[in-house]
């Protein structure tokens, strides 16, 4: 009898402990959480070979935050968007989606990740069948999910949003196949399905470097008014620099799978730290000839993933290069203690 | 004195039932030694316009009007034989794909050679390589390239090859068909830097066509905005950029986000689609999306206006010098 209320009461402890972690959790906006997170790919016929995609990313994300990830081809900012939405399994790491881990969340109900974690491609024409109307592309998605309970308000809905991201007449939207839309419009029909869903976050890769410069501006305004509208976490993934600067609070360098960089968007682009920061954004020009660009010189190409150098990864290209950056790995380190995080042992003096 | 002179050129790609006018009585000079970067959004005809003057493009596809005199002869009607002698020892063109411009299957050397050999048939074996190996090292390649294939080598070598390749026969004009676009910013920008020494060297005439003004703005003299395969303007960087006139090179500068001190530098999106160049218009073609249009500008074509020598736009409206924060 003693016995049994005993356990009943430690029961009721655990409860009220996990009650109290959960509602600390709640409080805190973390909406995503990436730890020491691993890619890593083998060649079909050179089983031995590595290639280390991802090789150990940490970051968090706050609720309706946006994090712009920048970084030149091969860096593996891509394989990050995969991951991060799980269309590919990372090697090693932990991705907590809402504090939930991912593979729980796939495992338990992939339709339940899908209502937290979208995506946006970057290439809008290949992204929709070309024979499904707008409408039917849409309203398919409520449907699968269970929201609006007759396709009658299922349609309302989707012509509200279509009204509401200026896609008009949206009657005329909703009936039109996908070939009948430019780009520009493709892209933001693209966005909008992704948000209908209302998810805690999505991974925008690219989602304008296909399009014209003359209608960027508008898919960049669009889905940054509708991310701020339903507090939607954005993690933009984007090789142009000046663009991602225009879109995100926070900005993280990639160069071979790692994250070098990461800070406010003004503070990585205006004070950046690392030596290869420091070069990428020398190098990215204006469009106004009195501001000349002043490129600082690297040596060589970035080596391929399958053969990432000892020590720092930029080692090999780094003009303040020791012995040590060589053979000794760097964390990410808060120097100045601002949140401005650099991989780089020398990123105070080199300032 | 002017190397290339375009004529009211017209290209148009021939559909069952339609006509695509996609390069549109375009008239333009080109100097000797400058360098030009032709830019516009997809669709503008700024890759036809190359093109069509190379008489690339497929005959019984497309339609190439007017004329281009190299040096006083005419391309466009000049023969068949004549033509092969000035294309790439005189006029050469780098494209963007350079992976697929090799032969996967030959090495880099046989591949080259046989190009050499065509133009240069009485090569000697020897002579054919040290020439080879003079060219990989004005775009500062090693000659162990030489015994590479294609796939052995990275994406930005591959490229310079295509450049080396290019220059085999010393061409008086280089165009660089978005050439650098496929590539990472830092590999671009040593390029672009390697293509402008050789340029000095070579007394090269340059032409880049790009969708990225950034370029044109910091590695040509001159611009050409083109738009629905017009000529919309043309000048020194320093004004068309900088005090454009025509409402359209306003529009596209202000489409791109720059590095401005603050950060807060607003980006604007021009409203509206381009026009459908399947459909006969008339007037200007930037009409519909303009702030400035007016009646005339939807009836009548515009025609040349000049600033001076070297500058002149295609419009009815014109700004009046303003800066490009003018407010659209």
């Amino acid at each position: 009898m003693k016995a049994d209320k005993m356990q009943s009461f430690a029961q009721d402890m655990a409860a009220e402990q996990i009650e109290k972690a959960q509602e600390i959790r709640k409080s805190d906006k973390t909406i995503l959480q990436v730890t020491s997170l691993k890619k890593h790919y083998r060649q079909k016929n050179k089983r031995n070979v590595l290639v280390r995609s991802l090789d150990g990313v940490n970051f968090e994300l706050k609720k309706g935050e946006c994090l712009g990830i920048i970084g030149e081809s091969g860096c593996g900012k891509s394989t990050l968007g995969r991951v991060l939405i799980g269309l590919e399994e990372a090697t090693a790491g932990e991705i907590l989606i809402d504090w939930e881990d991912i593979n729980d969340l796939k495992k338990k109900n992939r339709k339940e990740l899908r209502r937290k974690a979208q995506m946006v491609f970057q290439n809008p024409f290949d992204t929709f069948d070309n024979r499904i109307r707008i409408g039917d592309i849409l309203t398919s998605t409520l449907k699968l999910h269970d929201i609006g309970k007759t396709s009658k308000t299922r349609k309302q809905i989707v012509l509200d949003s279509l009204k509401q991201v200026g896609l008009l007449p949206e009657e005329d939207f909703f009936k039109r196949y996908p070939n009948e839309l430019s780009g520009g419009q493709l892209q933001r029909i693209s966005i909008l399905r992704s948000m209908l869903l209302k998810p805690e976050f999505i991974v925008a890769d690219e989602p304008v470097s296909m399009l014209d410069v003359s209608v960027r501006a508008e898919v960049i305004h669009m889905l940054r008014r509708m991310a701020e509208q339903e507090n939607t976490a954005v993690v933009f993934i984007s090789h142009d620099i000046a663009t991602t600067r225009y879109i995100a609070d926070r900005i993280a360098v990639m160069y071979l799978g790692k994250i070098m960089e990461m800070g406010t968007a003004n503070e990585v682009i205006t004070s950046p730290m690392h030596p290869y920061t420091k070069a990428l954004i020398s190098n990215c020009g204006d469009a106004d000839p009195r501001h000349k660009m002043e490129p600082l010189k690297v040596k060589g190409e970035p080596p391929s993933p399958m053969n990432i150098p000892e020590g720092c990864s930029f080692s090999d290209r780094c003009p303040y290069a020791t012995d040590r950056c060589r053979s000794e790995e760097q964390t990410l380190h808060d120097f100045k203690e601002d949140g401005h995080l650099v991989r780089c042992r020398f990123a105070l003096q080199h300032n | 004195m002017s190397i290339l002179e375009i004529k009211d050129l017209s290209v148009s790609y021939l559909g069952d039932d339609y006509k695509v006018r996609a390069v549109d009585h375009v008239s333009l000079n080109i100097e000797e030694g400058e360098s030009l970067g032709i830019v516009g959004e997809s669709g503008s005809g700024k890759s036809t316009l190359m093109l069509g003057i190379l008489r690339l493009l497929n005959e019984r596809t497309s339609k190439t009007e007017g004329e281009a005199l190299f040096r006083g002869n005419d391309l466009i009607s000049m023969n068949k034989k004549e033509l092969a002698k000035v294309r790439w020892s005189e006029i050469s063109v780098v494209f963007q794909k350079a992976m697929n411009v090799f032969s996967p299957v030959h090495t880099i050397e046989t591949f080259l050679s046989d190009i050499y050999k065509v133009h240069r048939p009485n090569a000697k074996r020897q002579e054919i390589r040290k020439e080879l190996t003079d060219l990989l090292a004005m775009v500062n390649l090693p000659k162990q390239v030489l015994r590479m294939y294609p796939h052995e080598l990275s994406g930005g070598m591959l490229q310079r090859t295509s450049i080396a390749m290019s220059l085999m026969f010393r061409p008086k004009i280089l165009v660089l068909d978005e050439a650098t676009t496929a590539l990472d910013v830092i590999t671009q920008n040593q390029i672009l830097s390697e293509i402008l020494e050789i340029e000095e060297k070579l007394h090269l005439t340059r032409v880049l066509i790009t969708h990225d003004m950034s370029v044109v703005a910091n590695f040509c003299k001159k611009i050409a905005v083109f738009y629905a395969g017009r000529l919309m303007e043309v000048g020194y960087v320093e004004d068309v950029l900088v005090h454009p006139r025509h409402p359209y090179t306003r529009d596209l500068v202000k489409s791109y986000p720059t590095f401005s001190e603050d950060g807060t530098g607003t980006v604007i999106s021009i409203p509206g689609t381009m026009i459908d160049l399947k459909k006969a218009y008339t007037g200007c073609p930037y009409a519909n999306r303009c702030d400035r249009a007016t009646e005339q500008c939807r009836t009548d074509r515009p025609m040349e206006d000049q600033m001076d020598e070297h500058w002149s736009y295609y419009c009815h409206n014109p700004l009046q010098g303003g800066e490009t924060d003018e407010s659209r």
